[in-house]
Order: C-alpha cells, then structure tokens, then sequence
C-alpha cells in the first residue's frame, strides 16, 4: 500500500472540550448514541492524610487527560477481517470504510473493533463508522474534527509522513496496545499518560464510551 | 453606604473573610470539628455544556457534557455511591437530583455541579431534576468579596427511587414552543 491516511493526536494539549465530537455529529447529522470520534476521561491518583495536620488532605500523583478517540483506519482492520459480508473495505489511500448497502448489521465489527470505532445504526440497522471526511479530503478541506479543535490538537496526513515530524507512539492507557490491529495514529503523549496495559487509572466517565 | 444596604465589605489589605455558607458553615462543631448536617462545600462553575443558560437545550450537547455532580471517590466511598448512580442533592435551600462523577481531581469534602441548567421540578416531590444550582444556594446578598449565589454547603445521598435519565434522552424542550 502506498498511502495510509492517519490521524495524530496532541494528547498533550487536548483539553477534553469535545468540539471534536460535536463538530463530528453536525457535519453527518448522528442521532444521540452515535458517536464517530468520541472523548473520554481518563484519571486516577489519590489524596492522603496529612501526617501530622488533622483534617488535612494532600493530593499524591493526581493525574488525569482527555483522549480523543475516531476510527483508527487501522493497517489490520479486525473490523474489515471478521466482517462475513465484506462490507468493510480498506481503500487504496487507507481508510476503512462500511459499504451500507453490503451490511447486514450483523454487529461483529462492533465486538472485534477495540476501539469502538463501528457503531450500530438502529434506525438505518446497519453499522457506521468515521469515513475519515472523505467527501471533504476530496474537495482539499480538513476532516471536521481535525478543522474544529480549538487547541489544534488534531491532524491528518499520511502516517510515514506523520511519524517522520511527531515519533511512532501510538499505545496509550486506555487505548489497547497497538500489535492488535496496528492503528494509523501518532500521538505526542501527556506528561501523565501510561502505556496501553499499564494504566495506573480508570476511564472516569465509562457511560459517555 | 454599602454597609447601610447590609451588605459586606472588605479590607483594604488582604485578609480571610469568613464568607456566609463557606468551609466553617459546614461543621457543626467547628472547634472540635464535628460536621453537620451539610458537610460538602458545593461551588459552582461555568459548564462546558453551555454559556451560563444558553445552548442547555441542544441534545448533541446535553449527550456530551452530562451535567453530572462531580465528586472525589473518598465522599463517594463512605456514601456508598458508585459512578453514574443518581444522587440527592441537599442544601439549606433545596434539592436536585444527578449523576454523580467520580475524580480524584476534586478535592475531599468539596463537590462541583455546573450553574445554569435549565429547572425542571418534579411538582410530586419538589426536587429539580435538572440539578439547577440556583435551587441550591440561597438568595444572600453580600456586596463584595464573594457572592452568595456561587457556594453552599449540602448533603448527598445516595437516590433509591427511580434513577434519573441521561439529559440528552430527555424530550428536547423549546422555549418558544413552551410560552
């Protein structure tokens, strides 16, 4: 393959505003539920009594960050693999897409994906997912969400090109390692982040994944 | 003349001004630190939802930034309260009900809810469920130094009725529709 269009992320200096994801659901007009690029909170640390102060608390190694999560447009989309209809396909330039007329809304993506990037479509019962604004890329604009951060935590490019100008990370608590499926996506981590599998704390708001 | 009005003042020099409803308030027994009946410090905030009121009414929003009561663990743990449980809020004033988030980003004993949702009292029970914080805090005047619309100290409990909906599956409400 050629190309493989990615996404990089400033986990450093998202600050978990979700223009992101509100500019996602606007430009493809998605019913509550769904949501193509999504944030989430990811925290932990604890407080400790004061030795000799009574009544005194102090933080020890309090740490949260937001991260900012989309269709990874992996280079070994589980996705586009374990789809029995092979309405999943990975086009030339990278980006996974969901034939909807293929679908069957079987739902299996939506188990294999470990990031949650198919979604299910109850009203038109079939799976969706980011698209990566191809409509867009083709008329030369940004993806939405790349447009819409207020802190510009967000590009696309081509992944060698990418990783050339930010480094290979890409594993981050409480993301899955990255040998699962090898996601197109660069990140400058957060002074606080830990690797994927060794997260020191918990996703603070599990009912918004 | 402020005075006159029976509002506050403060120094000129910086100094602690015991504020009405503030850190003393919440102890029963300040000396011997025993709580009382409205031992959490609630502030307010500017919530990322909306500006101050408006916007509160967008689902896309409403799915996003939840209005949750924001809470460290350790007040949570004593209460028996779990994240995403519904929670009774009370204050000298009123009460509201919400979801609660835990973070140890918030300090012990001190609680956080959004200002500026938009009320919706429950005629049955006269609880807000929108977890408006105008219901909490009280009408006190104060003239400088701090505002008595911004903090007060309440209770939380854990709801065991019925537990509240996400705000963005509540019925979209319009205000020109409404009057």
């Amino acid at each position: 393959m050629e190309k493989q269009l990615a996404f990089y992320f400033d986990m450093s200096a998202c600050v978990g505003c979700k223009a992101c994801q509100v500019a996602c659901k606007d430009k493809n007009d998605l019913p509550v539920g769904l949501r193509w690029r999504r944030v989430l909170e990811y925290g932990g640390g604890d407080w400790i009594k004061h030795p000799t102060l009574a009544n005194l608390v102090v933080p020890t190694s309090v740490f949260a960050y937001a991260i900012s999560t989309a269709c990874m447009h992996c280079q070994s989309p589980l996705c586009a693999q374990i789809c029995p209809t092979a309405a999943i396909t990975k086009r030339a330039d990278g980006i996974v897409l969901v034939n909807q007329d293929q679908c069957i809304g079987c739902r299996y993506c939506e188990w294999a994906c470990p990031y949650g990037a198919p979604q299910f479509n109850e009203r038109k019962g079939v799976m969706t997912k980011c698209n990566f604004c191809e409509d867009l890329l083709a008329k030369g604009e940004n993806p939405v969400c790349v447009a819409a951060c207020p802190m510009r935590a967000l590009e696309f490019g081509d992944l060698a090109e990418l990783q050339t100008k930010y480094g290979k990370d890409n594993a981050f608590a409480p993301w899955p390692s990255a040998d699962l499926t090898r996601p197109a996506l660069v990140v400058t981590p957060h002074k606080h982040a830990f690797p994927s599998g060794k997260g020191g704390g918990m996703i603070l708001d599990p009912e918004e994944m | 003349m402020v005075k006159n009005c029976g509002w506050n003042e403060i120094a000129p020099i910086p100094k602690y001004n015991r504020v009405i409803e503030g850190y003393e308030d919440s102890f029963k027994d300040l000396k011997n630190k025993v709580k009382g009946e409205f031992p959490l410090q609630l502030y307010t905030i500017h919530y990322t939802r909306r500006t101050h009121s408006v916007f509160d009414n967008v689902t896309w929003l409403r799915e996003a930034f939840p209005q949750e009561l924001i809470m460290n663990p350790s007040d949570a743990e004593v209460r028996g309260i779990k994240t995403g449980d519904t929670v009774l809020v009370t204050s000298r004033h009123g009460k509201v009900l919400r979801q609660v988030f835990l973070t140890e980003r918030m300090m012990p004993e001190v609680v956080t809810l959004g200002e500026g949702a938009w009320v919706m009292i429950d005629e049955a029970t006269g609880i807000d469920l929108a977890g408006a914080t105008n219901i909490l805090n009280g009408a006190i005047p104060t003239g400088q130094g701090h505002s008595g619309w911004n903090s007060c100290n309440v209770q939380i409990t854990k709801w065991t009725g019925k537990p509240l909906d996400a705000d963005a599956k509540w019925p979209p409400r319009i205000p020109l529709k409404e009057a």
